[in-house]
C-alpha cells in the first residue's frame, strides 16, 4: 500500500459516514443501533462466527455419514410401504426399491463415529465433528428447501442468516462486507440472489459474493489516470453531498449509499489483499489441495479461514452439483474428492490456529436423498439410477464453536426414511447456532410491516444436547 | 387483519362480529390447513378447501359443536391441528378469528383475485386514485405529502415515462410553465413525454423481463438466437400504445389470426424466448417439454400472476389449479412444429418456426449468389484429401456426416462457432473463403426471427404424471383451469382459443395483473406487493378498491396503457414530494400507504442509460440489432461500437453483462415478475470504475467544458449538477465540489482530469442514482 494515501484515508474516515455520517445512521434507523459499535449479545456468546459449507443440491446422507446395511441387504426390493407412508417426494413415487449403498462404513476417530471411505479425510478429524443425523426440513424443491436452510422461510425475501448475524452482532472489519458468499461451480443457488439477501433488514447486511476468477469483485482498479488521493476525495465529496442531501430529504437509503461507497473505498486494497492465497506456505495449499492459480471449492475454504481471520463474521461457501437423480455413483466420487479433502483441511487448520473455538462450521444440503432408486431410465440405460430428494432424515455435521466434538446426535429408522430418535429441523440448527454466537433466536427481531420477524420464523429451539 | 374486528370479536357477552375471510380467515386456512386439506392432497379424506365438503366438521353457527375448532383448540398433541412440525402453530388470536368466523355462519368468500373487479363508487369531482388513497391515510392518522418541486416533478415524469433524464432545458421550461399552471403543465409534459418514441424503449425492458427475452439460448452451448426482432416489436407495440388485449393475442397467437401479418407473427417470438440445453445427450422428448413448461408457466406469471409451475408434476397446493388443467393449457402450445434439429453425434441446433424478413430483388440475388458460391467452396473443400484421421473433429464430421448437414449455412456454423483454427493446410483456402463469404452472407442477409408455427398435425397431448414426460397418463384436449372464468363461447380449441380467454371481460385477473405492475414501475412497489403472485398465498392489496378501480379503467378505456399511465402520473398521489418526515417513518416506513411520493434507486439499465444521456453519448435509434455493452466488449466480438439504450445491450445469456447483474438485472432465463432492490458496495465501484460509467464521466467532463468555453467554474458545475440531477446545486454544494477541485489542481492534475473528477462525482449522487 502507498504510504502517502493513509492520511487522506484516515481523514476520509473521520469526516465519512463512519464518523459523523455514523451518527446519522445510527439515530436514523430505528433498531438499527445494534449494527455499529461492539456486538450486543443476550447472553455469553461461545462463537463469533460462521463458515457455512452449503452443498447445494442435496447430498446422499446414506453413502456419506449415515450407514444403512439395510438398503444392501435389501437391494432391489421395494420398501416395505410402512416405512414411506405420509412422506413426500419430489419425483419417485415412493414405492420404489431400495438402493444399496457401494461404499464401505467404517468407525473413525476415538469416538468412534461412521463415515462412508468415499470422505476418508473428513473421517480423520471424526474426533472434532458434530454429526447429526436427524436433520429434518419442510421443503422437498431444491430453491424453497435452500431458502429454508438459508433464510428460515420458503419463499424469497426474508434474510439470509449471515445478514442476520451481521445485523446483531456487527461486524469486526470495517474495511469487508460482514457477510461474504464464494460460489464455487456452476449455478450454487436454485433461489438466486435470494439466499444471500438482506430481506427486510437494511441493505447493508446483504451478502457479497466474491468470485473466483478474473478481479474478485468487478471494477476494483480504479480506471486509467485516477490516482488513490484523487479517488478518496472523489468519495469524500459524493459522501459530503450525500450527507447534505440526506439532512434535506430524510430518506434512511441515503446512509446506507453512504456506507456503500466507503465500503466500497475500501474493499478497493483490502480485497486483493485477502484473495492472495499465493502467500500461503506450501504446506497449507497442500492440506487443502489448492492451487492460487486455479479456482475452486478448497481455495474457497481457505479463503473462509482468511475472511474469518479478519473478522468477517459468516462465510457461505457454496458446492453445487450434489442432485443426483441419476448416474449417481458416477458422479459422487468425482464431487466427494472435491469436498472431502477441503473441509477436513478448513477444520484442522482452524484447530491449529486457534480459531476453531469460536468459529462454527457447518456442512449442509438443503435436504438428503431417498433410500429408493429412483430410475430415471426404466428401459435400462447404464448408470440412469439416482436417488430422489428427502426431506424426511438427512445428515448435518458441525464442528467448532462450542459444539460437541465427537458426537452423532440423533438416529434414523433402518433404511434411512425417518428420523426416529432426536429429530432436529433447520430451523432448530438455526436456533441453536444463533444461541452459540450469543443470540436468542426468539429475541433477535426486526419489525417489519406491522409484524416481529426473526431467523426461525415462529419455530426453532435451542438443542441443549448439541453444546457443551 | 383489522386489530379493531378483533378486539370486538375477543370481549366476552358481545355477539362475534364476522371476520373477513379474504383477508383474515382464508390466509390462515390456506398457510396451516390447505397443504394437507386442500385441492392437491386430501389427508383422512379431508377437504378444507371447499365449504361443501367442510360442513360436517365446520358446523356453521355452532362453535360448540365444531369439530374443526375442537381440533385447533386441543390441548392433546395427538389431536391438535394443525399436527407440530406440519405447519406453524396457530396462535390464541388466530384461533378466535377462526372461531368468530364459524359462530358468523363459516362462509367461504370466493378469492378475491378470482372474484371479477367492478368499478367502485367514488364521489365525485375527486380523482379517484387520489381519492382511494386518502381515504386509507385517513385512517391511519397520516396526511399526503406537498406537491413535489417543479424540478423534481419534471425528473420523475421523464424517468418514469421514457427513462431519460430531461435536459436541463427542458427543465427550465417545465419550471415556468408550472408556474403559471402546475397542473396543464404536467398534462403537457406527460402527454409529450407519452408520445416519445423513446417511451417503448423505456417500457419494452419492462415486459421483456417477463417475456425471458435473451439473445442467445443459455446453459452450455449459449448459442445467438435471432430474437431481437420481437424485442423490436414490443417497443413499436408500446410507441403505438396497441392496445394490450391485441397486445396479448398477438404474441399468444399472432400466427393463427387471419392474414396475420409480418408483425404479428414475430409476435409469437414471446414464446420462443424460452431458453434451451443444446448439449448431444439431452432427451428430444424432454427437451420439447422443457420448452412448452416453459410456455405455459411464462403465460401464468404474465397474465394470470399464477405459480402454474406447481401443477406441472402434482395439484397446486394452494391454488385451484388441477394437474389437468396444467395439461389441457399444455396442450394449446403442445401443437407447434419441432423446433429443434439435432445432427448424429453433434449437439441440437434452432430450427423450426424461423421467419426471414422479405428481401428486395437486389438482396434477394446476392443472397443466392453467396449460398451458391459457398454450396461450391464447401463441395471443392470435400474434394480435397485429408487425412481424416489426423483431422480435427469438425472437419470428420463434415466430411463423413449426413449429407443434409452439409449446407452451406451448417458448415459455416462450425468453422466459426465449434472450430476456430486454420484448419489442414491443404483445406485452409477453402476454410478462409467460406468464412470470409459466410461473413458477407450473414450482414446482407435480412434478419431472422423465431416464430410459433402451428404443425400441420393436431397434437396428442397427454398427462405427465409427476411431471416426467416418460409416464404420460391421460390424453387431454386444450382448455383452460376449470376453477377460474369458463372459455368464452365459441372459443376455438387453439392459442386464439387461449388468446380470448385470457382477455375476456370476465378475467379477473390480466387487467388486475397487469395494472399492478405498472404501478410497481412507478411507485418502486405494487399494490399487491407480490406482483408474480395473485393466488392464496399471494398479497392482499394495500388499496384493494384503488386496483379494481385502474383495473376497470384500463378495460373500459380499451385496454390503452398510456391512458392509464396518465391518470396515475396527473394524481396528486403520484406527484407528491417524496421527503421522508419522522412521522413517515413512524407510521408508513415502506410508503405501503402510498403517504409520499416515490423514491428508489433506477432500474439496471435506466442507472446506464442516465450516465451516458448526461454525457451527451447516447445514440437515439429505434430497434436494431443486439449492441455491445462497452467498446471492448465490440472490439473482442469484432463488431463495430456505439453507445445505446440498455434494453438494446446484448442479452447473452451465459454470460450477462455483469453491470446489469450487479444491479439485479435479472439472467432473463425464466420470466421475473418482480427486480430485487439491493444495494452493494460492488454497485458503488460499478458506478465509479466500469468503463460505460468512467466513459460517461470523461464525456460529460468534455461536454461542460465545450458547451461554456469561457465560463468559471460555478456556471460550469452548475451545468454538470443540474444534467445529473435536474436541479440548481446549492451555494454548500458548489462550495464542496469547488474544494474537491481547487485541491486537485493544487495537487498537479490537469484540466481535463479535474473535470472528470467532479463529474465522477455526480454521477455517484444518492440524487442521480434515485428518482426522487
Amino acid at each position: 500500500m502507498d504510504p502517502h494515501l493513509t492520511p487522506s484515508r484516515r481523514e476520509l474516515f473521520r469526516r465519512g459516514a463512519f464518523g459523523l455520517g455514523g451518527i446519522a445512521l445510527g439515530s436514523l434507523l430505528a433498531g438499527e443501533s445494534r449494527a455499529a459499535g461492539s456486538p450486543k449479545t443476550h447472553h455469553p456468546a461461545r462463537a463469533k462466527r460462521v463458515i457455512f459449507l452449503h452443498m447445494s443440491g442435496g447430498p446422499s446422507q446414506v453413502d456419506l455419514f449415515d450407514p444403512k446395511p439395510a438398503l444392501n441387504k435389501y437391494d432391489g426390493k421395494p420398501i416395505p410401504a410402512e416405512f414411506v407412508k405420509g412422506i413426500e417426494f419430489g419425483f419417485i413415487t415412493g414405492r420404489e426399491s431400495l438402493l444399496g449403498s457401494p461404499y464401505r462404513f467404517a468407525k473413525h476417530g476415538r469416538c468412534g463415529m461412521d463415515f462412508s471411505d468415499s470422505v476418508p479425510h473428513l473421517a480423520g478429524v471424526a474426533d472434532e465433528l458434530t454429526m447429526i443425523r436427524g436433520t429434518t426440513t419442510d421443503e422437498f424443491n431444491h430453491a424453497n428447501a435452500q431458502l429454508l436452510l438459508n433464510t428460515g422461510f420458503r419463499r424469497v425475501g426474508r434474510p439470509g442468516m449471515g445478514a442476520w448475524l451481521t445485523y446483531g452482532l456487527g461486524t469486526e472489519n470495517a474495511d469487508l462486507p460482514g457477510f461474504v458468499v464464494l460460489a464455487s461451480s456452476g449455478k450454487p443457488s436454485n433461489a438466486g440472489t435470494g439466499l444471500w439477501s438482506s430481506g427486510f433488514l437494511p441493505t447493508q447486511h446483504q451478502g457479497v459474493p466474491f468470485s473466483a476468477t478474473g478481479d474478485a469483485v468487478p471494477n476494483l482498479g480504479d480506471g486509467r489516470g485516477v490516482t488513490r488521493t484523487q479517488r478518496a476525495d472523489t468519495i469524500d465529496a459524493i459522501a459530503r453531498l450525500n450527507r447534505t442531501h440526506l439532512a434535506d430529504v430524510g430518506d434512511p437509503e441515503i446512509a446506507t449509499r453512504i456506507g456503500q461507497y466507503e465500503l466500497a473505498f475500501r474493499m478497493q486494497t483490502s480485497v486483493p489483499d485477502l484473495m492472495d492465497v499465493s502467500r500461503e506456505s506450501r504446506k497449507t495449499l497442500e492440506m487443502y489441495g489448492a492451487d492460487p492459480a486455479k479456482p475452486s471449492f478448497a481455495n474457497n475454504c481457505l479463503l473462509a479461514r482468511r475472511l474469518v481471520e479478519r473478522g468477517v463474521r459468516f462465510v457461505q461457501v457454496f458446492l453445487g452439483g450434489w442432485d443426483h437423480h441419476q448416474g449417481i455413483y458416477d458422479a459422487m466420487p468425482k464431487l466427494c474428492k472435491q469436498m472431502d479433502r477441503p473441509c477436513a483441511a478448513l477444520v484442522r487448520d482452524l484447530r491449529q490456529r486457534g480459531l476453531l473455538d469460536d468459529t462454527v462450521v457447518v456442512w449442509a444440503g438443503e435436504f438428503g436423498r431417498t433410500p429408493m432408486v429412483q430410475d430415471v431410465s426404466p428401459d435400462g440405460m447404464a448408470n440412469a439410477r439416482g436417488r430422489d430428494h428427502h426431506k424426511d432424515a438427512f445428515t448435518v455435521w458441525v464442528a467448532g464453536g462450542g459444539f460437541k466434538p465427537g458426537l452423532t446426535y440423533g438416529e434414523t429408522d433402518e433404511f434411512g426414511c425417518r428420523v426416529v430418535k432426536d429429530p432436529v429441523h433447520v430451523h432448530d440448527l438455526q436456533a441453536t447456532l444463533l444461541h452459540q454466537l450469543g443470540l436468542d433466536h426468539t429475541k433477535l427481531t426486526y419489525r417489519y410491516q406491522g409484524r416481529d420477524f426473526r431467523l426461525t420464523d415462529v419455530h426453532g429451539r435451542v438443542v441443549k444436547e448439541l453444546v457443551g | 387483519m383489522n386489530p379493531f374486528l378483533l378486539a370486538i370479536a375477543l370481549l366476552p357477552g358481545q355477539p362475534p362480529a364476522a371476520p373477513d375471510f379474504a383477508r383474515e380467515v382464508r390466509p390462515l386456512l390456506s398457510d396451516r390447513c390447505f397443504k394437507c386439506h386442500g385441492p392437491g392432497t386430501a389427508k383422512a379424506g379431508r377437504r378444507l378447501d371447499r365449504r361443501d365438503d367442510a360442513l360436517d366438521v365446520l358446523s356453521p353457527g355452532k362453535p360448540d359443536k365444531s369439530e374443526f375448532l375442537r381440533r385447533i383448540d386441543s390441548h392433546d398433541a395427538g389431536e391438535r391441528m394443525p399436527p407440530g412440525g406440519k405447519a406453524k402453530p396457530l396462535t390464541a388470536a388466530e384461533r378466535a378469528t377462526l372461531r368468530a368466523w364459524v359462530a358468523a355462519g363459516a362462509r367461504y368468500d370466493p378469492h378475491w383475485a378470482y372474484v371479477k373487479p367492478v368499478r367502485p363508487a367514488v364521489p365525485a369531482g375527486v380523482n379517484p386514485i387520489d381519492h382511494f388513497v386518502r381515504e386509507r391515510l385517513t385512517r391511519a392518522g397520516l396526511e399526503p405529502s406537498p406537491p413535489a418541486a417543479a424540478e423534481t416533478l419534471c425528473r420523475r415524469l421523464h424517468l418514469d415515462l421514457i427513462g431519460l433524464p430531461p435536459s436541463p432545458e427542458d427543465v427550465d421550461a417545465f419550471v415556468t410553465d408550472a408556474a403559471k399552471d402546475n397542473r396543464a403543465a404536467a398534462e403537457a409534459l406527460a402527454d409529450r413525454l407519452l408520445a416519445s418514441p423513446r417511451f417503448g424503449e423505456k417500457w419494452a425492458r419492462h415486459w421483456l423481463d417477463l417475456a425471458r427475452y435473451g439473445d442467445s439460448a443459455g446453459y452450455q452451448h449459449d448459442d445467438d438466437m435471432p430474437l431481437w426482432l420481437f424485442r423490436d416489436y414490443v417497443i413499436r407495440a408500446f410507441n403505438a400504445d396497441l392496445p394490450f388485449d391485441r397486445f396479448t393475442t398477438e404474441q399468444i397467437a399472432g400466427d393463427l389470426l387471419p392474414s396475420a401479418t409480418l408483425d404479428q407473427k414475430i409476435a409469437t417470438g414471446f414464446h420462443r424466448c424460452a431458453t434451451v440445453t443444446l448439449g448431444a445427450d439431452q432427451n428430444a422428448e424432454e427437451l420439447r417439454a422443457q420448452l412448452v413448461w416453459d410456455r405455459v408457466n411464462t403465460v401464468g406469471t404474465t397474465w394470470l400472476a399464477a405459480s402454474l409451475e406447481c401443477a406441472q408434476c402434482h395439484a397446486h397446493k394452494f391454488d385451484p389449479i388441477s394437474h389437468t388443467d396444467y395439461y389441457r393449457l399444455y396442450a394449446y402450445f403442445d401443437g407447434t412444429v419441432p423446433e429443434l434439429t439435432k445432427e448424429p453425434g453433434s449437439h441440437y441446433f434452432i430450427t423450426g418456426g424461423v421467419l426471414e424478413l422479405p428481401a428486395d430483388a437486389a438482396t434477394a440475388a446476392r443472397v443466392r449468389e453467396l449460398t451458391a458460391a459457398m454450396d461450391r467452396e464447401v463441395a471443392a473443400m470435400l474434394k480435397v484429401g485429408i487425412d481424416l484421421d489426423t483431422a480435427p473433429a469438425t472437419f470428420r464430421r463434415i466430411a463423413t456426416g449426413p449429407a443434409e448437414f452439409r449446407t452451406a449455412e451448417r458448415v459455416y456454423y462450425y468453422l466459426t462457432e465449434e472450430f476456430r483454427g486454420t484448419g489442414p493446410k491443404e483445406v485452409a483456402a477453402h476454410v478462409a473463403r467460406i468464412r470470409q463469404l459466410g461473413r458477407e452472407l450473414t450482414r446482407v442477409r435480412p434478419p431472422r426471427a423465431l416464430v410459433l408455427e402451428e404443425a400441420k398435425v393436431a397434437p396428442a397431448t397427454r398427462v405427465f404424471l409427476r411431471g416426467n414426460v416418460r409416464t404420460p397418463g391421460e390424453p387431454v384436449p386444450p382448455g383452460t383451469p376449470a376453477a377460474l372464468h369458463p372459455l368464452p363461447k365459441d372459443a376455438p380449441a387453439n392459442r386464439l382459443g387461449l388468446a380470448q380467454w385470457l382477455t375476456s371481460r370476465d378475467n379477473p385477473l390480466t387487467a388486475r395483473v397487469t395494472v399492478n405492475r405498472w404501478w410497481a414501475e412507478l411507485f418502486g412497489t405494487g399494490l399487491v406487493t407480490t406482483t408474480e403472485d395473485f393466488g392464496l398465498q399471494g398479497e392482499y392489496p394495500s388499496h384493494p378498491e384503488l386496483l379494481d378501480w385502474l383495473a376497470v379503467e384500463f378495460m373500459d378505456g380499451g385496454w390503452r396503457m398510456k391512458r392509464v399511465l396518465k391518470h396515475i402520473v396527473l394524481s396528486e398521489t403520484y406527484q407528491q414530494s417524496s421527503r421522508v418526515t419522522a412521522a413517515h417513518r413512524a407510521k408508513d416506513p415502506d410508503n405501503r400507504l402510498l403517504s409520499r411520493g416515490p423514491r428508489f434507486r433506477l432500474d439496471a439499465e435506466l442507472l446506464r442509460d442516465n450516465a451516458l444521456a448526461a454525457a451527451g453519448l447516447l445514440k437515439h435509434e429505434l430497434g436494431g440489432r443486439p449492441a455491445y455493452p462497452t467498446p471492448a466488449a465490440a472490439k473482442a466480438a469484432k463488431a463495430e461500437f456505439t453507445w445505446r439504450r440498455g434494453v438494446y445491450v446484448r442479452q447473452q445469456r451465459g454470460d450477462p453483462y455483469a453491470t446489469f447483474a450487479a444491479f439485479d438485472a435479472p439472467d432473463r432465463f425464466a420470466c421475473a415478475a418482480r427486480r430485487p432492490r439491493t444495494n452493494t458496495p460492488l454497485q458503488a465501484l460499478a458506478v465509479l470504475n466500469e468503463p460505460a460509467f468512467a466513459e460517461a464521466a470523461a464525456a460529460l467532463a468534455a461536454r461542460v467544458t465545450r458547451e461554456l468555453p469561457e465560463a468559471a467554474f460555478a456556471a460550469r458545475a452548475t451545468r454538470l449538477f443540474r444534467l445529473c440531477t435536474a436541479r440548481r446545486p446549492t451555494a454548500d454544494e458548489l462550495t464542496t465540489l469547488h474544494t474537491l477541485f481547487d485541491k486537485t489542481v493544487r495537487d498537479g492534475a490537469d484540466e481535463v482530469t479535474v473535470w472528470r473528477l467532479v463529474a465522477t462525482v455526480a454521477l455517484n449522487l444518492d440524487e442521480t442514482l434515485t428518482k426522487e
